[in-house]
């Protein structure tokens, strides 16, 4: 079910690793999985609980979705939705009622049948307010779930929602034993069952995750005897525990290490397609960013290839769309190109022939290498005449900033990213609506038009993906025109992995992906 | 030591509601609308006044209860109970270092003052002191675990695996503990007492550890009491640095979203510890100075 684009890194990266060891002849044989071992996996961060309803943070869900799985699943190299726990779906007419087929025969951990029954009791765990689930807005469509028989279940959605399959691929709603939550309570995250590859041992906070693997798994028994998750929260003391040996694959490289390690034929370094867009959002309601011809001439003046050859070592891509290259009804539509000579003739054709002065808000050490960027741009800015004054705040108090409806914000720029975890671009340009202008959502740009508003509303409507697309393509046209933002990149996802650690695949979703053909070649 | 508390609950309890940006925004998703964030902080109590919440918490706290972490809703106690027991271990490790060590350093310094010895002793004193945690951490683990494959990077488990934290976490302590005793020792050993022990013919071994140190130590105590609480807060660096499951991670983490019930319950907890080493500060005092009687 791997995307070839997947399957030729992955065979690229065996090539590169046969080539280290010098043995060529290799090369080419169909190489026999070795059952066994412990996968010893670090990420920055710890599941803050281990109960997909109630953890936020990725990749930290990557782990909790090896216990607990979801219906449906995003392809690792992105786009294309796959079956999972449900094998297939369809659509009523007027788009309201999808009808799932669940995968039969398939049990939880504990025994407990996976059923209709139990995929009711998920989706309302996670809408009940009382769960206090972080993702609950994001399933709120789902206004209530029917089951048809043993392995038929319907979800009726309050107006049609075309991305409702891929948005189900989202881990916080993946299924969780109704027995074991209900034994529990609100204990549930001290013992998980789910129907995944592996089963939960212990999760010992800021210390270690343990789990087993699952003989009677579905999707194949996992080579691996388990896997060992242990979160090391500095990057360079988490680069380091690989190179000492202790761990088998870290998160989250910064590209000069990813260099290092790359020069070393004991590690390979992994560099899965990414999803997260990177921009400088401007409020379209100060002063110089009302005119269109101002915020183009940003675009323009600011070189994003200088930016990504030298400071990301050429491992992102340039934004040519609001909509990650990875995401579903993704078009290329127009980057903007660095010529800083059109960019002066704007600015003056817009009257600021002398420039402007302009604040640029933003939270280091959120994003990779942000510092850098923000420091870029200033640079690019000032060549053409725009003094940007970067104003660095704590990420919690940059939020509290950008919280803030039109009238009240102080904000003119702000450097941020999104992700997009369902890799639909419903997700990705829902923002750019007036009901989305913050604090209702996350529009600081106080950006929109009705045009474009009424596309966003009806691209949801269509469960014709044909129409859907042609309505997603127009508006990727319309936001790259209307350029509210700096357009910057994708943010890339580097990790590394020891050599002999084979079929190891993170996903588009920055999550760990099919752990269960994994294994280690010692 | 309960009114100081009292005062430390209080004074955690604004501080942290007046930095800017609150947990139902911060752990908000891309989908929350303004209701969903509403919606959250009703659930949390966030939205009531700030006396009254601060009411609940006392009352709760009395009881026992110290609520459910915002950020995970895993029960505080729960999460507090998983990490303290780490901190302390590194604590005590890291003392008994920085006294084992710096101790030392101080008396070798001050038998033979000025000497080679004694001037080697109080540079490497001076870069424990000034070297960041940081560095000097990341430092360790690329020369003990990279290179030379000694010691685990990071994590907890063996006694192996807390040499290098503890080191990296006492170096600063032991620092100022070396200079303190030196000093400290030096005004001793003038005193009229020691001339005399020494002129009656006492060896010099007794002269030092019998009769000298024994007055010297009252200072190097109290700094050992206060070092603890440089400790406690340096364990915030060491513990990111070395993946250590202790409180300080805990509690930078849960500032950073403003998760209101770990802050509190952490530095209730902190400032409750080091009333407690001072505690025993002040009885070890008497022990080592009978002149001083406490009423």
């Amino acid at each position: 079910m791997r995307t070839p684009r997947v399957a030729a890194v992955l065979a690229v990266l065996t090539g590169v690793t046969l080539l280290g060891f010098g043995s060529l002849g290799a090369l080419g044989a169909p190489v026999k999985p070795k059952p066994g071992g412990w996968l010893v996996l670090s990420l920055g961060t710890d599941p803050p609980i281990f109960d997909s309803a109630l953890a936020t943070g990725i990749p930290n869900l990557g782990i909790i979705l090896l216990v607990s799985e979801t219906l449906t699943r995003i392809s690792p190299g992105g786009g294309e939705v796959l079956p999972a726990l449900a094998v297939s779906w369809s659509v009523s007419s007027d788009g309201k009622t999808w009808t799932f087929k669940l995968r039969p025969g398939v049990r939880f951990h504990d025994g407990t049948p996976f059923n209709a029954e139990a995929v009711k009791f998920n989706v309302e765990r996670i809408l009940d307010p009382a769960t206090r689930a972080p993702a609950r807005p994001a399933f709120t469509m789902i206004d209530r779930v029917v089951p048809v028989d043993e392995t038929t279940v319907q979800m009726i959605t309050a107006g049609p929602f075309a991305p409702l399959p891929a948005q189900l691929a989202y881990a916080p709603i993946a299924m969780n034993s109704p027995t074991q939550v209900k034994k529990l309570g609100a204990n549930y995250f001290t013992a998980p069952v789910g129907t995944g590859p592996f089963k939960f041992v212990h999760h010992q906070k800021g210390r270690e995750v343990r789990l087993v693997a699952n003989k009677e798994y579905w999707g194949g028994v996992p080579y691996l005897e388990g896997v060992l998750m242990r979160p090391i929260p500095e990057t360079a003391a988490r680069i380091m525990a690989l190179e000492a040996g202790e761990v088998d694959a870290v998160y989250h490289v910064p590209p000069r290490d990813a260099a290092r390690l790359r020069a070393n034929p004991k590690f390979a370094v992994l560099t899965p397609p990414p999803q997260r867009k990177i921009f400088i959002g401007m409020n379209v309601q100060w002063g110089p960013f009302k005119d269109k011809r101002v915020r183009q001439a940003l675009n323009y003046a600011v070189d994003k290839k200088a930016i990504v050859d030298k400071i990301f070592l050429g491992l992102a891509k340039i934004t040519d769309s609001p909509v990650p290259h990875t995401g579903y009804g993704y078009f290329p539509i127009k980057a903007y190109e660095y010529n800083p000579a059109r960019a002066r003739q704007l600015l003056a054709e817009a009257g600021y022939p002398n420039g402007f002065r302009a604040t640029l808000h933003y939270g280091p050490g959120r994003f990779l290498l942000d510092t850098e960027v923000v420091e870029a741009v200033q640079f690019y800015l000032a060549a053409v005449g725009v003094k940007m004054e970067i104003i660095r705040m704590e990420w919690g108090a940059y939020q509290a900033v950008l919280r803030k409806s039109v009238q009240e914000s102080d904000v003119q720029m702000f450097f941020i990213g999104w992700g997009l975890p369902t890799l639909d671009a419903d997700l990705a340009v829902k923002d750019y609506t007036e009901e989305a202008w913050a604090p209702g959502g996350l529009n600081n740009m106080y950006y929109a038009r009705d045009d474009l508003t009424r596309l966003i509303l009806a691209q949801r409507f269509f469960t014709d993906s044909e129409k859907r697309l042609y309505a997603l393509r127009k508006i990727q046209e319309i936001i790259m025109e209307d350029a509210p933002q700096i357009f910057l990149y994708t943010e890339p996802q580097i990790h590394a992995k020891k050599a002999d650690v084979k079929d190891f695949i993170i996903s588009v979703t920055e999550m760990v992906d099919q752990v269960h053909r994994t294994w280690l070649d010692r | 030591m309960v009114p100081l508390l009292l005062g430390v609950s209080m004074v955690v309890f604004v501080l942290i509601r007046l930095i800017p940006g609150d947990p139902a925004e911060l752990l908000a998703s891309q989908w929350a609308t303004a209701e969903d964030i509403a919606l959250v902080r009703r659930a949390w109590g966030l939205d009531r006044p700030l006396p009254i919440q601060y009411g609940v918490f006392l009352g709760n706290l009395l009881r026992g209860d110290l609520g459910r972490s915002v950020a995970s809703s895993v029960p505080v106690s729960t999460e507090i109970a998983a990490r303290y027991p780490a901190t302390l271990v590194l604590a005590v490790a890291s003392m008994t270092v920085a006294i084992g060590v710096g101790g030392a350093a101080g008396i070798i310094s001050a038998r033979r003052p000025y000497s080679w010895l004694d001037n080697g002793a109080m540079v490497l004193a001076l870069v424990g002191v000034s070297a960041p945690a940081f560095w000097a951490g990341l430092m360790l683990i690329l020369l003990f675990s990279v290179i030379l494959g000694w010691l685990p990077a990071s994590g907890m488990g063996s006694l192996r695996h807390l040499v290098l934290p503890a080191v990296t976490l006492g170096s600063v302590a032991a620092g100022v503990i070396a200079r303190q005793t030196r000093s400290s020792m030096l005004d001793v050993l003038s005193q009229d007492y020691i001339r005399t022990a020494r002129s009656k013919g006492v060896a010099e071994a007794a002269v030092t550890y019998r009769h000298a140190l024994k007055n010297a130590l009252i200072p190097v105590v109290t700094i050992v009491g206060l070092q603890f609480g440089t400790l406690l807060g340096g364990s915030v660096v060491v513990e990111s640095v070395f993946a250590w499951p202790g409180m300080g991670r805990l509690l930078v983490d849960a500032v950073l979203v403003r998760d209101y019930p770990i802050v509190q319950a952490a530095v209730l907890l902190f400032a409750a510890t080091f009333a407690c080493i001072n505690l025993l500060v002040d009885m070890l005092y008497g022990l080592l100075d009978p002149r001083i009687r406490y009423e």
